[in-house]
């Protein structure tokens, strides 16, 4: 495409992403422990945390690029809702997680969606996940109607178990596909934030103007 | 055109040597090793007294040879100790390398370690904090206070912080089962935001913000081993800071949050920064209904105005950004495609960079070349005696710059697709 290179300088054709995933739920769905588990593999483990409980980091190879994912926790009480915008300014992916034994947790999650839709539009991959399904026996939310919910909105829903470390990895490893795909869909295979650091321009590489071409040499 | 030639413009020779510097720190580094493990004391009068860094800028004009070619660098090396190096630009490898004369029972006397360059370059970048942000600072926070005190918002928030202050940590929504800060620990975080408040540097001031977040999370785990996750921490983050009662930390974190690299702001100070700008804000609407804490819309408006600066997807400053250069690409007739970065002066004509593109180009037939402005509306000739570098400012003046381009491209072109 014409003069396409005139904005290339950010580092594009990068084989790495970096994603920013907020984690937004309820207070006593066990969210923090499912990201806990993903990222550290420990269940309510005795461990001297340094900083990172509310903020974590995973490392992945998916199809030979590196992911680079931080996990944001938010405060899940309901007097810090107007709080939300802050957090989840900027991402590129949003797991929302509910209780499948308490059908209020369910309905928190569909605010959330609405809220997620109308301040980011479709620019946010949607996770619904049905966390404890170690408590099968009291569930209160149908899978059909949570399946169909995030149909409709074009979430993708999950069941997990943090506690029996079961469709954790599967739901982030699913996720980073989706956001790998949705950040190549948009041409921003920069995911990865553009650097605003001092930049120093090697102008004009000595080979590409050399050889007298007309071929395509962009910066 | 010779391949050195680009070195000679002063502009890129000012700043290309600490780029190298700064790299090269880590490549010697990683060659000293190598020659460890080779049994090979590694060239000694470099790895005594002073650091890497200030050895290789005190003898730069020796090393730094960029225009030297490959048969005359290996001549002028094997004539010299093993462990002698210089770094030059190798047109072999299309790269900077080191080279560098290997011990004597070496299969090449001479061998090429290509330098990796980055983009980011965290040398110059501090340099850069030392001469703008330092004298700068004091003035950029007194004019955000004047500014908060003409509206009224600064003697708000200091009330708000005497009320919030009066609060304990369940009325702020804190787990009663977590420990707070007693008032000794209080007073050595309020000490280190005083030492943050005396820094100019970014980056160092959120490296005190992540402290003092890891003293909070450290008190209130306690014994228990129990792990706190956000639900706990912004309360007890809120608890904290009413209790520091310092209203000049809002400003601080304005500074930070303006200032941060964008990549830095989705890593772990990102989220402590958001933390610390959510725990004020939940200062700030303290007086408004308890029920629903509901953000004051002057927060949001903040918050949606900065968002639109700082957002990490928005393309951001790159070289051509900057005031003295443009990007202009060179559009051939068969639509190929050539883009360079010009240096270009804010008050350089159209009819100047015409000029300057048709040599840099090389294009003969300079008469029927005109330098357009492409926007997603087409493409623009632009008038001879218009300012190209105002254009660029205007465009980049509006809150959502949309993509454009400079393209110098032949008045007969009319198949151009956009």
């Amino acid at each position: 495409m014409a003069a396409a290179g005139a904005g290339g300088a950010g580092g594009g054709g990068s084989r790495s992403h970096s994603f920013k995933v907020v984690l937004l739920g309820e207070g006593c769905v066990g969210k923090t422990s499912l990201v806990l588990r993903y990222c550290e593999n420990k269940f309510n483990d005795k461990h001297i945390t340094t900083l990172q409980a509310s903020f974590l980091t995973k490392k992945l190879n998916i199809g030979g690029r590196r992911v680079n994912l931080a996990i944001w926790d938010t405060a899940g009480q309901e007097r810090f809702h107007a709080l939300g915008p802050i957090y989840y300014r900027d991402s590129n992916g949003a797991i929302l997680v509910y209780d499948i034994t308490d059908e209020d947790s369910f309905q928190k999650v569909k605010n959330w969606v609405k809220e997620l839709k109308k301040m980011l539009g479709d620019n946010i991959c949607l996770c619904i996940v049905g966390n404890k399904i170690d408590l099968e026996k009291e569930r209160n939310v149908s899978v059909e109607d949570a399946e169909r919910y995030a149909e409709s909105v074009r979430a993708k829903h999950y069941h997990t178990s943090a506690k029996l470390n079961k469709g954790i990895e599967e739901l982030f490893l699913d996720l980073c596909k989706r956001m790998m795909e949705f950040a190549q869909d948009n041409g921003t295979s920069q995911a990865q934030p553009s650097r605003r650091g001092v930049q120093i321009a090697d102008d004009e590489p000595p080979a590409a103007t050399a050889a007298g071409g007309g071929c395509c040499s962009s910066g | 055109l010779r391949p050195h030639s680009c070195y000679s413009e002063a502009h890129n020779l000012s700043l290309r040597p600490l780029q190298l510097i700064d790299r090269l720190n880590l490549e010697v580094q990683d060659l000293k090793q190598e020659m460890v493990q080779m049994n090979q004391p590694f060239d000694s009068t470099s790895t005594q007294g002073a650091g890497y860094s200030s050895k290789l800028t005190r003898t730069q004009s020796v090393w730094l040879q960029l225009s030297l070619g490959d048969e005359e660098a290996t001549r002028i090396l094997q004539a010299q100790p093993p462990g002698t190096f210089m770094v030059r630009s190798s047109r072999k490898l299309m790269k900077k390398v080191v080279s560098l004369r290997m011990e004597d029972a070496a299969q090449e006397p001479v061998q090429d370690f290509p330098v990796q360059e980055t983009k980011n370059n965290p040398v110059l970048e501090k340099a850069m904090h030392k001469c703008v942000l330092k004298p700068l600072k004091g003035t950029v926070l007194t004019a955000l206070q004047e500014f908060q005190e003409k509206s009224g918002e600064w003697q708000q928030l200091k009330a708000n912080l005497v009320q919030a202050k009066s609060k304990t940590p369940q009325e702020l929504g804190a787990d009663p089962a977590a420990a707070a800060p007693d008032p000794v620990t209080v007073e050595k975080i309020r000490h280190k935001f005083h030492t943050m408040f005396k820094m100019y540097s970014p980056e160092k001031k959120v490296s005190i913000l992540l402290q003092i977040c890891k003293i909070i999370y450290t008190i209130m785990e306690g014994s228990s081993g129990r792990r706190r996750c956000a639900d706990d921490f912004l309360p007890m983050l809120t608890y904290v800071l009413a209790q520091c009662d310092l209203p000049q930390l809002d400003l601080e974190i304005q500074y930070m949050m303006e200032l941060l690299d964008p990549s830095q702001l989705q890593g772990e100070g990102g989220y402590y920064l958001t933390s610390a700008y959510a725990a004020m804000s939940l200062i700030r609407s303290i007086q408004e209904e308890q029920a629903e804490q509901v953000l004051r819309s002057q927060t949001r408006d903040t918050l949606k105005q900065w968002h639109r600066r700082r957002t990490a997807q928005r393309s951001t400053p790159v070289i051509e950004d900057l005031q003295n250069y443009l990007r202009v690409a060179l559009q051939d007739p068969d639509c190929s495609c050539t883009a360079k970065t010009l240096q270009v002066p804010p008050f350089c004509t159209t009819r100047d960079v015409c000029q300057l593109c048709a040599s840099k180009f090389q294009v003969r037939d300079p008469e029927s070349h005109a330098l357009f402005l492409l926007t997603e509306g087409g493409a623009q000739q632009l008038e001879p005696d218009t300012l190209p570098q105002m254009i660029k400012a205007e465009i980049h003046s509006h809150p959502d710059v949309l993509p454009f381009h400079f393209v110098y491209r032949p008045l007969d072109n009319l198949n151009l697709r956009e």
